[in-house]
C-alpha cells in the first residue's frame, strides 16, 4: 500500500489532478488515467487492487496494465508524491 | 528610528489593503518604494491610512529590537534559490543568503526583519526578496492571492493576460488598453474571493514597456530607444479608461507565434489552473498554498480560457479578442462550468 505524502497538496479539476510538492516546489498534472490511479491510492488500495480496478475501467491487457502501473507508481515515489505505507 | 508609511498606490479602492513599512534605513524605503511604485516620501500621512491596515513590515539595518532574531532551527522546511523557508501554519521565517532574515507573524500580519550591509546595497534583493516574499505571504494569509499577469476590462468583466516573462504580456495589455478595453494592470493583480464573489484588483498608475514593446506603437516613436524598460505615466499613453477592479471573465495566456497571423485557441480549465500556478504560487506553508490553490481553482472555473499566439504584429489582436470573447459569447474557448 501507498500513502500520499502529507507535504503534497492536490486538487481535482475536470478529469485532471493538479499536485504541488511543497518541499520541492514542483507541480504536476495527472491525466485521466493518472487521476484514476491516484484516487485509488487515496482509497488505500494496494497494487493488485488498483490493477483490478484498472482492468474494470479501461480496455488494457493485464500485463500492459501492470507494467504501466508500476512505472507510474515508481515515478510518483521518485517525485516523493507517494510513499510506501509501513 | 525613521518611520515611513505607504500604501501600494493612491488609488487603491479598498483601503484595507494598506501597508505600513517601517525602517531605519532610507535605502530600504527607496528600494521598496520602487517596487510598489509609490512615492512614499510625504505622500501619505498616518491620517490618510485606513484604520484597518492589515500588513506591516518592519525592516532594520541597524540593531533589530529584542525578539527579532535569525531563525535558530537547524534545517529549513524548504529552500528556493537563496531563500530558506522555516514554515509553520501561522508563523514563517525566511533567511536570505544566510545573512538577512524576516520573521513573519501571519496571524497578526506583521513581518520584522534585519537587512545586512551587503543586501542594503542591493535594491532588487531588498524589494523582490526581503520585502516582497513576506508581504505576499501575509496577503495570502488574509485571503488575497497574487498573480503575475496583466489585466484589462470590458465593463466589470476582466481579462487576465498571463504568461512568462518575455511572452508579450505588457505589450498585449497595452495593445488592448489603448483601443477597446479599460486598463487595470500590466504586471500584477491581486485576487480575493469575498462575499460578492471573486474580485480582481490592482493599481493602474503606470505601464512598463521595454524598447521592443514600444516599437509596436507610433505614440512612443519619440521615446529614447536606448532607455530599455520604462515606466510610462498613463497620461503619456493612449490609454483613456482605467479601472481598479473587475470580476473574472477570461484568462488569456500569451506567447509569440511563428506565423504572420495571431491565433486564439481555447484551453481546458485544468491547463488554465496549471499555468496560473506557475504565475502565482510560491513556496509557503501548506495552509497558505491550499488557500492559493483554491483561489486559482475558483478563478479557473469562473473564467473562459484561451491561448494567444501573437503573429508578427499586434495589429488586429484587440479585434480578434473582442470578437472571440464578446461578439460570439457561446462559441470561443472553454466555458465556465463546461
Amino acid at each position: 500500500m501507498f500513502r500520499v505524502n502529507e507535504r503534497v497538496v492536490f486538487r481535482e479539476i475536470d478529469d485532471r489532478i493538479v499536485l504541488i510538492n511543497l518541499d520541492s516546489g514542483y507541480y504536476y498534472s495527472l491525466n485521466e488515467v493518472g487521476c484514476f490511479i491516484f484516487n485509488q491510492i487515496l482509497k488505500n488500495k494496494g497494487i493488485d487492487d488498483i490493477l483490478d480496478e484498472i482492468e474494470g475501467h479501461f480496455e488494457v491487457s493485464q500485463g500492459r496494465a501492470r507494467e504501466d502501473l508500476e512505472e507510474f507508481m515508481g515515478t510518483l515515489e521518485k517525485e516523493q508524491i507517494i510513499r510506501a505505507a509501513g | 528610528m525613521d518611520t515611513k508609511r505607504l500604501r501600494f498606490q493612491t488609488i487603491i479602492p479598498l483601503q484595507k489593503y494598506s501597508l505600513i513599512l517601517k525602517s531605519d534605513s532610507e535605502k530600504i524605503i527607496e528600494a521598496v518604494s520602487c517596487w510598489v511604485d509609490a512615492d512614499i516620501a510625504g505622500r501619505h500621512s498616518a491620517d490618510a491610512l485606513s484604520p484597518r491596515v492589515p500588513v506591516e513590515v518592519d525592516l532594520y539595518s541597524g540593531l533589530p529590537p529584542a525578539g527579532v532574531e535569525m531563525p535558530s532551527s537547524p534545517a529549513p522546511t524548504a529552500v528556493f534559490e537563496d531563500v530558506k523557508f522555516y514554515l509553520d501554519s501561522d508563523y514563517t521565517a525566511l533567511t536570505f543568503d544566510d545573512k538577512s532574515f524576516v520573521n513573519v507573524d501571519l496571524k497578526k500580519g506583521i513581518a520584522r526583519g534585519f537587512v545586512c550591509k551587503e543586501h542594503l546595497e542591493a535594491p532588487w534583493t531588498i524589494s523582490h526578496r526581503i520585502f516582497y516574499v513576506p508581504v505576499l505571504e501575509m496577503m495570502r494569509a488574509k485571503g488575497v492571492c497574487y498573480i503575475h499577469a496583466g489585466c484589462v476590462c470590458r465593463g466589470n468583466q476582466s481579462i487576465l493576460l498571463s504568461g512568462g516573462s518575455g511572452h508579450g504580456k505588457s505589450t498585449l495589455t497595452y495593445a488592448l488598453a489603448r483601443s477597446r478595453f479599460s486598463y487595470l494592470s500590466d504586471d500584477a493583480v491581486f485576487v480575493e474571493n469575498g462575499p460578492a464573489g471573486i474580485e480582481i484588483f490592482s493599481f493602474p498608475e503606470k505601464i512598463k514597456l521595454d524598447t521592443n514593446s514600444r516599437s509596436f506603437f507610433p505614440e512612443f516613436d519619440e521615446f529614447e530607444k536606448s532607455r530599455g524598460k520604462m515606466e510610462i505615466p498613463l497620461k503619456s499613453t493612449r490609454i483613456s479608461d482605467v479601472v481598479v477592479r473587475g470580476e473574472p471573465y477570461a484568462v488569456i495566456f500569451c506567447g509569440i507565434g511563428h506565423g504572420k497571423e495571431s491565433k486564439l485557441a481555447g484551453l481546458p480549465r485544468s491547463e488554465t489552473l496549471l499555468r496560473l500556478i506557475g504565475q502565482s504560487v510560491s513556496i509557503a506553508s501548506k495552509k497558505s498554498i491550499e488557500r492559493n490553490l483554491d483561489m486559482l481553482m475558483a478563478l479557473s472555473e469562473a473564467s473562459r480560457s484561451y491561448e494567444l499566439k501573437v503573429g508578427n504584429t499586434f495589429e488586429g489582436v484587440p479585434e480578434l479578442i473582442e470578437s472571440a470573447l464578446f461578439a460570439q459569447p457561446r462559441t470561443g474557448g472553454e466555458r465556465p462550468g463546461s
